[in-house]
């Protein structure tokens, strides 16, 4: 499978559950798209391993020069950059 | 130096420092051995740069000092020496960064006021027994041994070594079955950049990079920035697996194999980060620590043992003489913390019980050795709690020597 169809997988569901899944973070509440996950623990650690499972769940390559805070943000702004990364740039 | 002492406070750490000074405060001769030259323990010779446990838990309303006396005392001025005015809201959490440098200023300036405080440096003690209604110990430096009585003693290691250099393997609690993670700190200067949120993260992904593609240690996963109170200057702190379950912070050659690995980690992190990034292209190679941060190793068992469950539940003790209100930060491996927090933004509170046995009379025990399972010593393990309980155990180990006399 090529990266651009492995990135069509990623959903805001499938990242909370990856998240869950391996302890990512621990939020005290059930974490939602919107939720802020640096209120939920999520530092530079966490992000480390999530990108390492990232890659490694969805065969994708992410561009560790382009991370910033509002892409880690929540998992609803996460999945749109890790699904706009290999979007066409316009409606094919 | 042979000779009496009211109190000897045995360790020159947060808690030990709190320890000498409240003793020699309340009118006891108090003699401080500290086995390095620094006093700070963690703080100074661990270079572990925040100050942890010394505000109210409730981060909804203005920042307060958590125990007044020499938390806040060191806590201001911390303050004043770094040019904070406010404790960084981190989280849930206020947090104070400190510096290492400063922090051992600040220890040196404090007890150089107390006239009836003297402190030994360089000096580790061999031999500890009751004699009479005091204690008696044997302490070596330089090849030299002396015999040191005091009518109390305060055991602020953070290893206990107490309980076992007296032959009392009983007075302390079982090990937990996987003890938190050891630490690795260092100091990085010249370093540009904005030290945010969002460098710190590039950072991360930088690393997992270079792990991938073998130019770093797998274990530099374990890496995190934060930046100094002072420009330019930021700490490493490389969290270490330690080799998994058979990390013991008390077998030497472990310890000396955990240094060797921090001093590894951070040495390839310098060379890869001034290689590849350009706000690390004029940094020096790191200043590493005197020893990596410990966050457990042995405790007493006191007349109590504190609980996570009572921390959870902020819970309160008619005997209690210090307030703990850091989260349960537990850091059983090095991919991150596990937090448990209080019910409550509320603080609970530290017993009396838990800084004494009452089959060791004259024996007191405070910081990282105190009398608290292992959840709830990864609360009062931090350097703000551990100087409150430092400073009731001096208390309580001056009153002791007082009815002595």
């Amino acid at each position: 499978m090529s990266e651009a169809e492995n990135a069509t997988r990623i959903s805001v569901p499938a990242l909370i559950r990856l998240m869950r899944e391996e302890g990512v973070i621990e939020p005290e509440n059930p974490l939602t798209g919107q939720c802020d996950l640096f209120a939920c623990g999520m530092d530079s650690l966490a992000m480390m391993r999530l990108m390492i499972l990232i890659e490694r769940d969805f065969g994708i390559r992410i561009p560790a020069e382009q991370v910033t805070r509002d892409r880690f943000a929540s998992a609803d702004a996460l999945a749109e950059w890790l699904g706009s990364l290999h979007r066409p740039p316009f409606p094919v | 130096m042979s000779g009496s002492w009211d109190v000897i406070v045995a360790g020159g750490g947060s808690a030990g420092t709190a320890a000498a000074l409240a003793a020699a405060r309340a009118g006891a001769r108090t003699l401080l051995l500290e086995r390095h030259s620094l006093l700070g323990g963690m703080g100074a010779q661990a270079l572990v740069h925040t100050f942890c446990g010394l505000f109210h838990p409730d981060v909804s309303r203005p920042w307060a000092w958590l125990n007044a006396g020499v938390p806040a005392e060191i806590g201001a001025r911390m303050m004043e020496v770094t040019g904070q005015t406010a404790p960084d809201l981190m989280g849930k959490v206020y947090v104070l960064r400190q510096h290492p440098s400063l922090f051992a200023g600040i220890a040196d300036e404090l007890c150089s006021t107390e006239p009836l405080l003297t402190r030994l440096s360089g000096v580790e003690w061999t031999a500890l027994r009751r004699v009479g209604g005091g204690w008696e110990l044997e302490a070596a430096g330089k090849g030299a041994r002396q015999v040191l009585a005091a009518r109390a003693l305060v055991d602020c290691t953070g290893d206990a070594s107490g309980a076992r250099l007296a032959g009392c393997p009983g007075w302390l609690l079982p090990r937990a079955a996987r003890l938190y993670r050891p630490a690795y700190v260092c100091a990085f200067h010249h370093v540009s950049g904005g030290q945010d949120d969002t460098w710190r993260l590039n950072l991360g992904g930088r690393i997992v990079r270079a792990v991938q593609e073998g130019r770093l240690p797998a274990a530099a996963l374990g890496a995190g920035f934060r930046a100094s109170p002072f420009k330019g200057e930021v700490f490493l702190t490389v969290d270490l697996e330690a080799g998994q379950d058979e990390w013991d912070p008390l077998d030497p050659a472990k310890r000396a194999g955990v240094e060797a690995e921090g001093r590894t980690v951070a040495l390839a992190l310098w060379r890869e980060l001034r290689a590849a990034h350009p706000d690390f292209a004029q940094c020096p190679p790191p200043v590493l620590p005197a020893q990596a941060g410990i966050r457990e190793s042995d405790c007493y068992a006191g007349d109590h043992v504190l609980t996570g469950d009572e921390l959870a539940a902020c819970a309160r003790f008619d005997d209690e003489v210090a307030l703990a209100g850091w989260p349960m930060e537990k850091r059983e491996n090095a991919r991150g913390p596990k937090f448990r927090f209080f019910e409550r933004a509320e603080p609970a509170g530290i017993p009396a019980r838990c800084l004494r046995r009452s089959d060791a009379p004259g024996l007191f025990f405070a910081g990282r050795c105190l009398s608290a399972d292992h959840e709830a010593l990864a609360s009062v393990r931090v350097m703000g709690t551990c100087m409150a309980t430092g400073e009731a155990a001096g208390r309580m180990a001056a009153e002791h020597a007082c009815l002595q006399r």
